[in-house]
């Protein structure tokens, strides 16, 4: 980034090319949304050119990059309300495939789950879980202490279990009421 | 360690990131109840892990191009604008003007907040440009042009017809400026360029233009261009590999910021020599041909 600020351009496309898979699974899994991702990816690498002068001697790359990807996914966010809400409070129906993520099926509930935690859960587990960041450096992130992001990291895991859950018993709900249905029909 | 201290550790287990001073292994020896939980949020943090992200397209889009572009140092001010070339010399002409009044409907123009003032003249190319024509040719075309515009491609046979009858006196510059509302544009400007890198960038840019029906709304469109590039018999290795060539980006950054520079703000936009043919001119060879012979009257 240094080599870019000083007009030698060309080793941006080095940046992007090394960066823009990392930033788009980012936006993924912030979003569920392919096409949106890819525009707040390249919506990052618009911020670093035009900030490039917030990028010290002293900057590392990598935070700094977080940091322009935050602000983007928060500027994204307020402006579209796209996080999914639980709207049944039933109780979780735990099942046998409930502790294994063995079909699709499954692991769109998962990811369904996760788009359902609230964005400061679902974006601290993602950078845990996917971000391959050190505790330390989420905490320099988030600008808090590194205790405070292992208990969050931990309160989010337990409540995208909790949702996952509650979605798996609810899925088996409408399971019985289609076969019911088709059984009429038959 | 208490049972309700687990949770300061459990993450970061299950990360490979417990620190060597953590008791929790010692205390999950003792305790089935936490190891329970260790096992139950265990099987949700790999769950995770099998998620699947759908496959990104790594090529810079035009907003990106252009911001990059305006970076350049490389980019020359343009100092003065011209007035633009009138082609309507003769008012028949005004009535062909009305009936191709719907087509134009259809040009595309970027956002409406952009820059909209009359074209200035277009920096020299820093860059190896694409000319199609007689290199010693007295007049050159140069087009402004998008891929996944509508105009842009019924202006592409008319061109070339254009380029029939004047050859060895008009050649035509071609420089991309793909519209950030045109979701496939700047992959499609990479494929001519790739196309570009094993010699055939003109067939690319003109089946790009014959076929913009065919991959114009496409959600894959990189498998459209790779099964052109496959008619064209190129390597398909290579074409791949070019397609997302950090250099050819560039090559489309610098006839961006060439085309801001010179304040375009439509597709297609040309220049006769350098100077701005007026926006609306329509696709008919003989306007242009009208445009060209007052050029080559100047050259003499």
């Amino acid at each position: 980034m240094q080599a870019v600020k000083q007009g030698e351009t060309e080793c941006f496309g080095v940046l992007f090319k090394r960066y823009h898979d990392r930033l788009f699974s980012f936006f993924y899994r912030m979003t569920g949304e392919g096409a949106a991702s890819e525009d707040l990816a390249q919506e990052v690498f618009v911020r670093m050119l035009k900030y490039r002068s917030s990028f010290s001697e002293k900057s590392q790359f990598r935070p700094w990059m977080y940091q322009i990807a935050r602000n983007v996914r928060s500027d994204h966010f307020r402006r579209r309300q796209t996080e999914l809400r639980l709207v049944e409070e039933k109780p979780a129906t735990p099942h046998s495939g409930a502790n294994r993520f063995e079909t699709e099926q499954q692991l769109d509930l998962l990811h369904r789950a996760l788009l359902a935690l609230s964005e400061d859960k679902r974006e601290i587990l993602v950078l845990a879980r996917f971000e391959e960041m050190k505790y330390e450096a989420i905490a320099a992130l988030l600008q808090v202490e590194t205790g405070t992001v292992k208990v969050r990291v931990h309160r989010a895991l337990r409540e995208l279990r909790a949702a996952f859950l509650k979605m798996s018993g609810e899925e088996i709900q409408c399971d019985v009421k289609t076969s019911k249905t088709i059984l009429r029909s038959t | 360690m208490r049972c309700e201290d687990v949770e300061n550790d459990i993450t970061q287990y299950l990360a490979g990131q417990l620190p060597a001073e953590s008791m929790l292994l010692e205390h999950l020896a003792e305790c089935g109840r936490c190891r329970q939980q260790v096992e139950e949020l265990r099987s949700t943090w790999d769950g995770l892990d099998r998620l699947a992200v759908p496959k990104s397209s790594p090529v810079m889009n035009a907003d990106l191009l252009a911001a990059l572009a305006a970076i350049e140092d490389k980019i020359p001010e343009i100092p003065e604008r011209r007035r633009p070339m009138l082609y309507f010399a003769k008012p028949a002409l005004i009535t062909f003007l009305a009936l191709s009044a719907a087509f134009f409907v259809g040009r595309s123009f970027v956002e409406s907040s952009r820059e909209t003032s009359p074209a200035g003249t277009p920096a020299v190319n820093a860059g190896q440009g694409h000319y199609r024509g007689a290199s010693g040719a007295p007049v050159t075309l140069l087009e402004y042009g998008d891929y996944q515009c509508p105009p842009c491609g019924s202006y592409n046979p008319v061109i070339n017809e254009v380029l029939k009858r004047y050859d060895g006196k008009v050649r035509l510059e071609f420089r991309h400026f793909p519209l950030s509302r045109h979701a496939n544009a700047a992959l499609a400007a990479m494929a001519a360029e790739a196309a570009g890198q094993q010699g055939r960038y003109w067939e690319m840019h003109d089946r790009l233009f014959d076929s913009l029906q065919q991959w114009s709304q496409s959600s894959n469109s990189e498998t459209d261009f790779l099964s052109l590039a496959a008619n064209l018999g190129l390597d398909q290795a290579q074409f791949v590999r070019d397609l997302h060539s950090p250099e050819l980006q560039q090559r489309i950054a610098a006839d961006i910021a060439t085309a801001k520079a010179a304040h375009v703000a439509a597709t297609p936009t040309f220049f006769l020599n350098g100077h701005h043919v007026e926006d609306n001119i329509p696709p008919n060879t003989d306007v242009f041909a009208k445009l060209i012979d007052a050029e080559l009257q100047n050259a003499k």
